[in-house]
């Protein structure tokens, strides 16, 4: 049942990619995208991430791409223009994207857990055969780590992200929230128009 | 699962880069990069599960605070942009490369670039790019005046 919603969701991921990719209209393209983030919200939730899905479809999903939704209905004219119907480069393009997702896909397949236990093995010479104190204290996973749980509920809880965040990822959070505040007077500066710019600086007559 | 979750993030990945590189449209060319950045996410999900460690999980929080921030920024630079010159085309904003690379394309907008190549060269300033303000003030019409000598000071007993 977990592989038929895993493999469900990332083919629902992937052709919205590839619609979004081929669309001219950019309205539909843009929702297209929006098909994605919800298919891959529900990856997350695979994953033991539920805060993280919820977020995902609330800023991603309902946030961001509403900005791009209505940046683009606000700038876009009323039929395709030729920059929404021929693309530049489409070969080249397409060649690049093939040959990355080939080379990504074929590493991804090469690093199975015993090929990585067997290049551990030979980096440890015979002298560190004995564990030291780094690896009692921080258990490898290839070895004896955990195994991959069945189950979808698992333990990770919004509790334990919440006391993650807040503890050890505090520096991070904070940072985040300067960064938004910071963004938010940028926007604002740069939508102004010019001619208030203008009447406003004295600074250096012209 | 790990390894199909990589596969399914690499080939967002992927798409993400395909639609950058093939779109002309600015906001769809920024739509792409959101769509490598959502790759990525699902990468780091991935591991966090693997590795029972929520690292995964704050660090895509940070990644879809930083992603919102830059679509607001990048949206009202687009603004501004169509703004100046009215399409929302990239070929438009050729004469913003080096002068000796050459200018593509077969449109109508690529031409009026070509064209404006020649022109970029000879003209003064920056055409109808925006000017910034520069900072401070002109010291050649605010001249600094000297500081006053310092006093030394009086030390209470």
């Amino acid at each position: 049942m977990e592989s038929f919603l895993v493999y469900g969701f990332a083919s629902i991921a992937l052709v919205a990619a590839a619609f979004f990719v081929t669309f001219r209209q950019p309205v539909h393209a843009a929702l297209a995208f929006a098909a994605s983030v919800l298919a891959v919200s529900g990856l997350y939730l695979l994953q033991r991430s539920p805060f993280v899905a919820a977020a995902n479809v609330v800023i991603y999903a309902g946030a961001t791409i509403i900005i791009f939704l209505f940046v683009l209905m606000f700038a876009q004219k009323t039929h395709l223009q030729t920059y929404d119907l021929k693309s530049s480069n489409p070969v080249w393009a397409v060649l690049a994207s093939i040959c990355l997702a080939g080379l990504l896909i074929y590493v991804i397949r090469e690093a199975t857990p015993d090929k990585l236990a067997k290049s551990n093995m030979m980096m440890m010479t015979p002298m560190n055969a004995q564990p030291t104190v780094l690896e009692t204290a921080v258990p490898s996973t290839t070895t004896a780590g955990p195994s991959e749980p069945d189950s979808i509920g698992g333990s990770f809880k919004v509790v334990d992200l919440g006391r993650e965040m807040y503890t050890h990822y505090l520096w991070t959070i904070e940072l985040a929230g300067t960064v938004l505040l910071v963004a938010t007077i940028g926007a604002i500066l740069i939508a102004q128009k010019d001619a208030d710019a203008e009447s406003n600086s004295g600074a250096v007559s012209p | 699962m790990t390894q199909s979750m990589l596969v399914f993030g690499a080939g967002l990945f992927c798409f993400g880069l395909l639609g950058f590189l093939t779109r002309r449209n600015l906001i769809l060319m920024f739509l792409s990069l959101e769509m490598m950045l959502a790759g990525v996410s699902l990468n780091f999900i991935a591991f966090g599960h693997q590795n029972d460690d929520m690292g995964g999980q704050v660090f895509v929080i940070l990644i879809l605070t930083i992603a919102a921030c830059e679509a607001a920024l990048a949206l009202s630079l687009i603004v501004a942009l169509v703004r100046s010159r009215g399409s929302l085309d990239v070929d438009i904003w050729q004469s913003l490369k080096e002068i000796a690379q050459p200018r593509y394309g077969s449109s109508a907008e690529a031409e009026q670039a070509r064209d404006r190549q020649q022109s970029d060269t000879q003209e003064e300033g920056y055409g109808d790019l925006p000017k910034l303000t520069p900072a401070g003030l002109d010291p050649l019409q605010y001249p600094i005046e000297a500081q006053p000598e310092r006093r030394e000071p009086i030390s209470r007993a």
